[in-house]
This record gives structure tokens, C-alpha cells and sequence, in this order.
């Protein structure tokens, strides 16, 4: 799933915090990292902990309810709280959850068996009635869940026994078993649900789930806490730390403060700005793992120049990615060859079928002025000025569309950068008069499923509300089409990769850079998995004590 | 006079407020981008049918004057409506923070008055090496942005020397008092200068008076001149500035809670105005409003009650 990273309000106050706060502590351009060592996780925890106090950068969660759940700090909370159906393991595969297996007895139909030994906080035994309940309530407009398009294909969902739940769809669909390791897959007390209504999820009405950590409080602006789960089902699972307590500091500067003196013991998503202070610190350590983030800019209505995929070309073309990843990232990022991270196919069943599907495609350009100066020439475009958009404030942004400038500069194309404020940026994806005068985007996201279909398809259908330059490739639809419904995941993967030989060629996007997952940790603690498939774990639960005090 | 003051006060105080509510939510009525799409996860493909259901509940739709005479009615009644991204009521919002805001405003103010009265009253008194000193000193402080303070504060004295907590309120008052110092400090330090150059000025001032040198020319102790003639015909100067401090101090409060982060009315500003979540604005802007008139208005009947030579009829 896209995720545009809006949240990151900062102004340009921010940005002059930043920078002064990095020079005391940072290290030289020297110490700069080439290729930062990755790892899924983090060495195992000995000892039990009082408290763990963790911080949410990209700020306050507006709602903590699973169904309505689709962005980082929410999902980085919920994943410790609400137990999803099927599992997200540290290196992107499906593992079973709370349903231990799952067969299909036919195309239209997919058969889930739960576990008969999971209770809900309120020790509640946790039944097939919760689990229908808690899809089936997706499907309802007053609930305002984000997920309605993946119950798109389903046409019932019942309780077949008391731990049983059988889902029929109107056509197969291979998408729909790989969603239930997020949100939409995570179960809630059903009778909790009912009594709770539009407040389910919020500071007052609370939740009923299953997970590790019970939500306790949620102080609106300060903190939201939560407590050890005792009686979790997952014994390999049952949380060291007591309590767990979230902050929302998004401020780069006052995050590096909080960290360094230790009254913040870790975060995900560490800005590329202060991971130079953080590298070097006595602290804790900053963990580098894989990610299936990307960044990428893509053109914003057919008028665009970007619009034609001779320009995007050339735009690769003169992008010097290397000089981009050392200084904008800091090291900690890789050049692809699409805007799809390898992460999210690479540990499935037909990982070698992507793999080889992957290495067909043509190979991320070295920069070639003079072909990009062709290309421009024969694209032809009218206009001369490309507007890009950005969140107003992201450095990380504001450096990257920096460098495309300057490679734009040397085949005559301006770049004019426009810093959007949050509600504006995020208006862009719902409302096309605010992609007025705008010509291009500069999109942070990542694929929260582990399967690069669904994010393909979000660009390429021409149904899609994000398929904003109308692009409309008949075979690449039907081929993406097939693949959804291809229940053999070999034979899906195989169908992907068709379509993506073809869109790579005339899809108007430029990738950029897949960044890896930056954590930091304190070193009193370990445990945690360094991968960006926290987002959707029950990271929490794998915290301990390293016997090491504080800073 | 005092009742004729005040009621043109109050008078105005409303009209103030009126003239600030109608800009404060013509202003974010007219830029551009939706609240509504904010709340909408973030992540997943877009939906208008949620935006609309969003829209619905909220009245976004509605026109300007509809929805400033629903935001009006409502605070007549005394209900300051609902904000949109924390789906709670604003007076709930409001009056969780308030009380880190105030006291940090009311440190704020002590470590500026004190220091900034005495360092001007020596500076003026001394004169020679004392005065250059503190002079250049309060004027370096005075060029130093409030933010850049407070980088410099947090990395010195909580990250280097671990000595205060770098950010975060606290709670009861001894933890507020640990958390808040380095935050009051940051934000006293541009005003401190202020107060204490006005302070030297307005003592000098006194000094060359004629009513001081009548003083001295009839053998009065020097002691006693200082307090009685000079020290208190200063006071109503020194009170006024240290009143459009405070009021300033109000305003400087946005900058801090964000850098230290502090949840209080000023963070939840910034953060509300990003968001354009309009009834939070509103009610911030009308309480800044408030405050900044009510100080000003104490300010003068205290300068005048000080100073008989300032009339109540001229300050209004």
C-alpha cells in the first residue's frame, strides 16, 4: 500500500534545529558510511524491564482502530496491540497468527482455522464470531475503514464452526489472504465493538483485542501507554517490558536530545538528518534494516512533462543516485530498478520467479547526459518548467528534489520545488484541483503487504484514483488482473512480472532510492527487530534488558 | 474613571476578539487543502465515500458565514466546538495543556523581571566597567533567536551534562519546575535584555531628573534617594515593559513547546494550524487575544495607580 508521508509538519524552524543540533555531536563527512550493515533483527534480550518509553516521529495517532489504520505511527502502536489474523515475519513472510491454517478448497473459497486457546484482555475467549464481526464491520461506511477495496471481491464471510471462518469470493483472489497481516486482518472483541461504536479506537471508547500489550491510556498531545498482555498465547511472545509508553515527538532536534540523554529509549523511522549524531552515540545504537519503503516522483496529471516517459527517462538518466544516497541518505539507501522495494517479494514462495523477473528488467542507469539531452529533444514538451511538490519542511524531500534539479538543469528542464503544507499535500491524492499548476509529485512510501501487486496496480489501472496521468495499457491490466486471480503463487508471480516488463517501459515514474529502515535503540535495551516489517509485528513483545544502565 | 476605563476596555476587548475570530477562520477557510483527507490514514487509496462521511459530520462543507455564525452561536453557549483530528472537544483539549503553558509563561516571567530590574538597576547605579559589561552582555542575549536558545540549552546543559531533562513537561510541581527550567530560561533570555536595558534608561533617567539632584543638593543619603526618589518613579516604566514582556512571552511560547516537547497550548497551535483544524485554532487564537488585552489593561491601571502623571483617559 502507498503510504505519502505528509505527517512530517515541520517548518523551516525545524530544519535550522536540526542543523544546529547535528554539528556538536556529528561526525565528519568521513565517518560517512558506504553501505551501512543491514539486519532484520536485533541480538536476542536477556532480562525484563520496567518500562520502555518509545517515540513516534511521524506524531500523534489520530485513531488506534485497526480498521482504520494505514500509516505509521498508528500502525507502529496497533501492531503491539491488535493480534491480525496472519503474521508478518522480520524478513517480510506470512506466518500463521491467530488462525494457525488456512486452505482453499476451491478458487471462490478460503477456509481459516483459528486458535481455540486465544482470550481477549478482558479474558474473553476469542471465537469465529469476533473474527466475522471484525471484517465484516470493514465493509460498513459509518466505520470509515481504509480497507473497503480488499473486501471488493468477497461475498460472504461466515463462521463454519466456533474456530473456524470461511470467506467466499465473487472471483479468486490472491491479494485478500496477504491483507490480513495488517489491520484489516486483526480481530476485536465483537460484543466490545457493539458497545463501543464510532468511539472504538479512540482515547475514550479504547479497544478489546488479543496482542501483547493492552492498551492502558492514551493522554491526548502527551503519551499513549500500554501494559504487558500476562496471559498472551504466544508464550515465545510474552513481553519483558511492563510497560510500554508512547511520545509523538516530530521535532528532529528535540528527538536527538531525547534519545541521546536516554529519556526516550528508541524509535523507528530516524530521520536521514540526525542519524549522523545518533551513529556515533555512547547512547544506544542505530540499527539500519531492510525496507520496503521507497521514494519516488511521479508526474501529477497527463499535462504534466513528466507525463511522457521520454522525459521521466531522461530525468534518470541525469540523476546522479550515488552522490544521492551518500549525501541524502546518509549511506542508507539503495538504487533499485523500479519503484517497487525488493523486500516485499523476496522471502515468498515464488521469490526466484520475481527474482528473475527482476533481473530482466533493464538496469538502473549510470548518468548519461548526452542521451538524456536526445531523449528531452525528442519528447518535445511545450513546457520547459516542471513544479514538483513536496510536504513542507521534510529535509530528506527538499535535499532529493535538490539533486534533480541540478540534473534537470543540464538538459534545459527547470525544476521549480514546492513545499505543501500537510493538509494540502495530503489533498493531492483525493482532490485533482489542488494537482492544479503542480507537475510532478515526490512520494515517500511503502508496501505494507508482502506481494508487489497491489502497488503495481494502484499506478497502472486505469480504475485506480492514483492513476492520475490516465495511463491505460490494455495487456498490462489484463496480465495484473490474472495475477490477482492466479491462486498458484508461481503462476501470479509469473503474471507480475510480465506486466511489469512492460509498464517499466512506459509507466511515467522515476525511482529513486529504496531507504533503509533506521532504528535506534538505547543500549539498556534489545530485542527489537531492525526491519521495516515492524509496522505490521508485534515488535514490542521482543523487547528486553541488555543488563546495561542507562546513559 | 477607573469604571468608565474598564467598561471602554472590555468594550474594546470584545470588538478585538470579534475582528480576530472573523480573520483567524476566514484565513484557514480560504487555504487551500482539506482537513478531512488528513485523517484518512495516510496509506490507502483514496475514497471519496469516506471523505464525503468525514465532510458530513464535520460541516466542512458549509459556507463561510454559515459555518463562523455555527462556530459563534457555539461559544456563546459556551461549547468551542469539536476538533476534527483529535475528534474531542476543544474546551477538553484546551484545558489539559493550559496548565503547562501557565506555568511556564509565569516562570518565564519571574526569571526575566528579576534578573532583568536588577541587572539595569546596577548597570545604571554603577556605571564605569559594570554597566559596558552588562550592556554588551544583555545585548548579545537579545540578538540570540529563541530556538537556536533553545538548541544550545538542551545540548549544554541536558545531553552533554545530563543536569535537566531535554524535554517533556513533567508533572506536580517539582517535576514541572525540573522539566520547565531549561524551556523558561530559553524563552526569559531574549526578554531578560529587554527588560534590563529599559531598567538601566529608565533609572539613568531618574538620575538626571531635577527632582533627585533637589535631593542630593539638600544632603539626602544617597540610600535614600536611590529608593525613594529614583527606584520608585521608575517602577511605572519598568512595570510596563515587563507587561509587554509577559505578553510576549505568549506569543514565544509556540517556539519552545515544539522544541522541547512540551504539550501545551502553543505545540497544539503550531500542530493545529498545520492541520487547519479549525475550531482548535479558533479558541487558541481567541484565548491569545484575551490574555494579551487583560495584561495590558492590568498594566496600565498599575502603571497609573505607580505613575500619577500617566491618566487612565489618555491610555485607553
Amino acid at each position: 500500500m502507498h503510504a505519502p508521508r505528509t505527517a512530517l509538519a515541520l517548518t523551516v524552524l525545524s530544519a535550522l534545529l536540526t542543523l544546529s543540533a547535528c554539528s556538536p555531536g556529528g561526525g565528519g563527512t568521513s565517518s560517512s558510511p558506504q553501505s551501512p550493515k543491514l539486519t532484520s533483527t536485533t541480538p536476542a534480550a536477556s532480562g525484563a524491564l520496567d518500562e520502555v518509553t518509545w517515540n513516534l516521529p511521524l506524531g500523534e495517532p489520530t485513531t488506534l482502530d485497526p480498521a482504520k489504520v494505514g500509516d505509521y505511527s498508528p500502525s507502529t502502536v496497533v501492531s503491539n496491540l491488535c493480534d491480525p489474523l496472519l503474521r508478518l515475519k522480520a524478513d517480510y513472510s506470512v506466518a500463521p497468527g491467530l488462525a494457525t491454517s488456512w486452505k482453499r478448497p476451491d478458487p471462490r473459497t478460503l477456509v481459516l482455522e483459528l486458535r481455540d486457546d486465544v482470550t481477549f484482555w478482558n479474558g474473553h475467549p476469542m471465537t469465529a464470531k469476533d473474527v466475522v464481526a471484525s471484517l465484516e464491520r470493514q465493509r460498513d461506511p459509518a466505520t470509515q475503514s481504509v480497507n473497503t477495496q480488499v473486501l471488493a471481491t468477497v461475498s460472504t464471510i461466515t463462521a463454519t464452526g466456533d474456530h473456524q471462518v470461511t470467506v467466499r469470493f465473487k472471483s479468486p483472489d490472491e491479494l485478500f489472504l496477504k491483507y490480513l497481516v495488517n489491520g484489516f486482518g486483526a480481530v476485536s472483541e465483537a460484543a466490545y465493538l457493539k458497545q463501543a461504536g464510532a468511539g472504538y479506537g479512540t482515547a475514550r471508547g479504547g479497544l478489546m483485542c488479543t496482542g501483547p500489550f493492552e492498551l492502558k491510556s492514551w493522554k491526548s498531545g502527551e503519551s499513549i501507554t500500554a501494559v504487558r498482555n500476562d496471559g498472551y498465547w504466544d508464550t515465545a511472545l510474552r513481553p519483558r517490558a511492563a510497560e510500554l509508553t508512547f511520545r509523538f515527538i516530530t521535532d528532529a532536534s528535540t528527538l536527538t536530545s531525547a534519545l541521546l540523554s536516554g529519556q526516550i529509549d528508541g524509535s523507528y523511522e530516524i530521520p536521514s538528518t540526525v542519524a549522523k549524531a545518533l551513529r556515533s552515540a555512547d547512547a544506544g545504537t542505530l540499527y539500519y534494516g531492510p525496507s520496503a519503503q521507497t521514494v519516488f516522483v511521479s508526474p501529477t496529471g497527463p499535462a504534466s512533462p513528466l507525463a511522457d516517459p521520454r522525459i521521466t527517462r531522461a530525468l534518470s538518466l541525469v540523476l546522479d543516485r550515488d552522490a544521492l544516497v551518500r549525501n541524502v541518505f546518509d549511506g542508507a539507501a539503495r538504487k533499485e530498478k523500479t519503484f517497487i522495494p525488493s523486500l516485499v517479494w523476496r522471502t515468498g514462495e515464488a521469490s526466484d520467479v520475481y527474482a528473475k523477473g527482476y533481473d530482466a528488467l533493464p538496469a538502473v542507469p549510470a548518468t548519461d547526459v548526452a542521451a538524456a539531452r536526445k531523449l528531452v529533444a525528442r519528447a518535445a514538451p511545450k513546457k520547459r518548467t516542471v513544479t514538483i511538490a513536496m510536504g513542507a519542511g521534510d529535509q530528506q524531500s527538499l535535499q532529493t528534489l535538490t539533486f534533480l534539479q541540478a540534473g534537470a538543469k543540464k538538459i534545459g528542464l527547470t525544476v521549480v520545488i514546492k513545499q505543501l503544507q500537510p493538509t494540502q499535500m495530503s489533498g493531492l491524492f483525493y482532490d485533482a484541483s489542488l494537482r492544479e499548476g503542480l507537475d510532478a509529485t515526490m512520494a515517500l512510501g511503502y508496501v505494507e503487504i508482502p506481494d508487489p501487486l497491489s502497488y503495481a496496480e494502484m499506478f497502472t489501472s486505469p480504475a485506480s484514483p492514483m492513476n492520475w496521468t490516465h495511463y491505460d495499457n490494455p495487456e498490462v491490466t489484463s496480465l495484473l488482473t490474472r495475477a490477482r486471480a492466479a491462486l498458484d503463487p508461481k503462476k501470479s508471480a509469473e503474471l507480475f512480472t510480465r506486466a511489469q516488463a512492460l509498464y517499466i517501459e512506459d509507466l511515467a515514474i522515476v525511482p529513486i532510492a529504496v531507504p533503509y529502515e533506521r532504528m535506534f535503540l538505547n543500549k539498556r535495551l534489545s530485542g527489537a527487530p531492525a526491519s521495516f516489517a515492524y509496522i505490521n509485528m508485534p515488535w514490542a513483545a521482543q523487547l528486553g534488558a541488555t543488563g546495561e544502565g542507562t546513559s | 474613571m477607573t469604571g468608565r476605563f474598564v467598561a471602554r476596555r472590555a468594550t474594546m476587548l470584545v470588538v478585538t476578539a470579534l475582528v480576530a475570530s472573523v480573520a483567524v477562520y476566514g484565513a484557514l477557510f480560504i487555504a487551500p487543502g482539506d482537513p478531512a483527507t488528513l485523517l484518512i490514514g495516510g496509506g490507502k487509496p483514496p475514497s471519496p465515500r469516506l471523505l464525503a462521511e468525514i465532510h458530513r459530520q464535520y460541516h466542512l462543507d458549509d459556507p463561510f458565514l454559515q459555518g463562523y455564525w455555527r462556530w459563534l452561536s457555539g461559544m456563546l453557549h459556551g461549547d468551542a466546538g469539536r476538533s476534527l483530528t483529535y475528534q474531542d472537544s476543544v474546551t477538553h483539549l484546551v484545558t489539559e495543556r493550559i496548565g503547562n503553558t501557565a506555568f511556564l509563561v509565569a516562570y518565564a516571567a519571574v526569571l526575566i523581571i528579576v534578573p532583568g530590574v536588577a541587572l539595569g538597576t546596577v548597570a545604571a547605579l554603577r556605571g564605569g566597567f559594570g554597566d559596558t559589561l552588562i550592556t554588551i552582555v544583555t545585548t548579545a542575549l537579545m540578538a540570540v533567536p529563541t530556538f537556536v536558545m533553545s538548541v544550545v540549552l538542551i545540548w549544554w546543559l541536558s545531553v552533554r551534562w545530563d543536569w535537566l531533562p531535554a524535554y517533556g513537561a513533567g508533572t506536580g510541581f517539582t517535576g514541572r519546575l525540573e522539566h520547565l527550567t531549561l524551556p523558561a530560561l530559553a524563552l526569559a533570555t531574549a526578554w531578560v535584555a529587554y527588560v534590563a536595558q529599559v531598567t538601566r534608561s529608565a533609572v539613568r533617567a531618574e538620575l538626571a531628573s531635577e527632582h533627585v539632584e533637589t535631593a542630593r543638593a539638600r544632603g539626602v543619603p544617597e540610600r535614600f534617594v536611590v529608593r525613594k526618589h529614583v527606584l520608585r518613579n521608575a517602577a511605572g516604566p519598568l512595570f510596563s515593559v515587563s507587561g509587554v514582556a509577559v505578553a510576549g512571552l505568549i506569543a514565544g511560547c509556540s517556539i519552545v513547546e515544539q522544541a522541547f516537547g512540551i504539550n501545551g497550548i502553543g505545540a497544539l497551535l503550531v500542530q493545529s494550524a498545520a492541520k487547519q483544524d479549525l475550531a482548535v485554532v479558533q479558541a487558541l487564537a481567541l484565548i491569545t487575544v484575551v490574555v494579551f488585552v487583560v495584561v495590558n489593561t492590568a498594566v496600565d491601571v498599575v502603571t497609573a495607580a505607580l505613575d500619577h502623571r500617566v491618566s487612565l483617559e489618555g491610555a485607553a
